[in-house]
Parts: C-alpha cells; sequence; structure tokens
C-alpha cells in the first residue's frame, strides 16, 4: 500500500476544489465536509494502484463524483432531477486586448459586474444534477472535455451535451436574477435582446451535440 | 472556414469550434487570443466569444470556496488512524 504521507502530501492541496465541488454538489456544508472526508479515505485506499505522474486531482475527483452519486445523492433532502432536454489569465486576456476597452459596456457586462458570488452559487445548485456536475467540472475546476468523461464515465458528446444545457439554464438563470435586481433590463423592453442576453450568447456559439444513450 | 463565416454566431460552425476548443480546459490567455483572432473578422462572433468567455472567467473566479480549517484536521487525523478496510473500493 502507497504511503500515507505521500498521499497526503501529493492530495491535501485539492482540498479547496475537492470542498467547493462537494458543497455544490450536496447543497450542505455538513454533508460537504463528510463527502470530502470519505473521498480523502477512499484515495488512500486506492493510492496504491494510483499511477504516479497521471492526473491525481481528476482521479480525486472522479471519487468524489462516483461517492456522491453512489451515496449522497440518496440523502439528498431535494428530489433528484433527471431532465436531460485561471483568473490570473483573463487579466492578461484583457490586457492583451481580448476585450475592446472602448465598447460601451453591455447588458451582458453589467451583469456579469453585478452578480453576487451568492447569486451565481444559487444559479449553479438550481440546476440539475447532471448538468450541474458537468458544468462545475468544466466551468469551475477548469477540467477538459475528455477528464470530464473520465471522472463521470460518459461520452464525451454526452459531456458537451450537457455543458451546452446546463450553461445555457445557468445563463438564463442568471439573467433572471439580473432583471429582478435591475441590472438589466427586462426583455419585453428590449426586443433587440430577446429572452435571455447571456443565453442568448451560449445558444449562439456553444454547440449542442446529439446526447449518446 | 473563417472566409465562409455568415456573420450570424449561430450560423457560423467555425466560430462554434472555435469556441468550443477555447472553452475545452484551463482559461489560458495565449490560447484565448489565438483563438479569439482566427475569429476576428467577425465582430458578432468575437463579442459572443467575448462574452462566453467572460461567464466562464466570472463562474472560476466567485464559486471557489475554502475549506474549513477543521475538515483538513479532521481528514488529516482519518488518514493516520481510522480503518479503512471498510472502504467500498467501487468508487475508486
Amino acid at each position: 500500500m502507497a504511503d500515507q504521507a505521500e498521499f497526503a502530501e501529493q492530495a491535501m492541496q485539492y482540498m479547496d476544489q475537492l470542498y467547493s465541488t462537494a458543497l455544490r454538489m450536496t447543497r450542505n456544508q455538513a454533508d460537504a465536509e463528510d463527502l470530502v472526508q470519505e473521498t480523502y479515505l477512499k484515495g488512500y485506499r486506492g493510492f496504491g494502484g494510483f499511477t504516479q505522474g497521471t492526473n491525481l486531482r481528476a482521479w480525486l475527483f472522479r471519487i468524489l463524483t462516483n461517492t456522491y452519486i453512489n451515496s449522497y445523492r440518496k440523502k439528498q433532502r431535494r428530489p433528484l432531477e433527471t431532465d436531460l432536454a485561471d483568473v490570473q489569465d483573463m487579466y492578461l486576456y484583457k490586457r492583451l486586448g481580448g476585450e475592446n476597452a472602448d465598447l460601451a459596456k453591455s447588458a451582458e457586462e453589467a451583469l456579469m459586474e453585478h452578480l453576487t458570488e451568492g447569486e451565481i452559487r444559487d444559479a449553479i445548485e438550481a440546476l440539475p444534477e447532471q448538468y450541474r456536475l458537468a458544468v462545475l467540472l468544466a466551468d469551475v475546476e477548469g477540467f477538459a472535455y475528455k477528464e470530464i468523461a473520465e471522472i463521470l464515465d460518459i461520452p464525451i458528446g454526452t459531456v458537451m451535451s450537457r455543458l451546452h444545457r446546463g450553461r445555457k439554464r445557468l445563463q438564463e438563470q442568471l439573467t433572471e436574477f439580473g432583471q429582478r435586481r435591475g441590472y438589466v433590463d427586462d426583455p419585453v423592453d428590449d426586443d433587440t435582446r430577446g429572452e435571455s442576453v447571456l443565453s442568448e450568447a451560449a445558444t449562439s456559439l456553444v454547440p449542442e451535440p446529439v446526447e449518446a444513450p | 472556414m473563417s472566409d465562409k463565416c455568415p456573420g450570424i454566431p449561430e450560423d457560423c460552425d467555425h466560430a462554434r469550434r472555435v469556441l468550443e476548443d477555447a472553452m475545452n480546459g484551463l482559461v489560458i490567455a495565449p490560447k484565448l487570443m489565438a483563438l479569439r483572432n482566427e475569429i476576428g473578422h467577425c465582430a458578432p462572433c468575437v463579442h459572443t466569444f467575448d462574452l462566453e468567455i467572460r461567464f466562464r472567467v466570472a463562474m472560476s473566479e466567485r464559486c471557489p470556496e475554502q475549506a474549513p480549517a477543521e475538515l483538513r484536521i479532521r481528514v488529516t487525523e482519518a488518514l493516520s488512524r481510522v480503518d479503512l478496510s471498510n472502504v467500498n473500493i467501487s468508487d475508486l
């Protein structure tokens, strides 16, 4: 069996990320803490079979996800929804001219500036589970499509389909928050924007592959 | 490809593929800029590209949480003394 100290040395650095995802999965702090602890215990138990040099972070997230799906989901208070219908780099991206500084602030920009952490978290937690897991792994944790497919044990096409639908729903939800709080205009007053300023963007470019069976 | 862009993001297969690449994995500035330049001739596609990236960055900036210090202690102690023989190996 692998050395416990070696496992702790390599794996403990991911605790914040695992906890963040666990919290959004379980929507409950006590459950999230238990889920993370169980993930580490299982990770330690299986660490002897882990191939050094491969992706330990993705391996731990796979354990977290499987443990959640197999155990914690069953005791969630809310019914299970089955509907299937690097920050620093962004600063550099802006400095490189990735955004037009002279452009007047659009409704989308205003919305993204005003949305609170709590509103974004609420919107994520309101997503159906399949979408929520894909969006958390992709947009919050930055995993690649292939890694997400391995973590969730689903085809890449399914990952992309869930991401597309999840992002679209999330953006619709956030636009609604923005409208209620007056960050963006009500859609009935703006016939050039359609139903959702953000979901409009999501719909226009993010592909919607066919969900694999 | 790019010279066939209809100027409408939803009808542009190339812009769709570029955004798909941009959203695959971590947000890395040089990669984003290179991809953005590929659709730079089309203002609507670039606008949509920027919105999607901004949305993605907002997700990664505003969602992370810090694990409670007690959890760190709890896990460290558990790893050092808990009997691990009853762990369900199927989740690995």
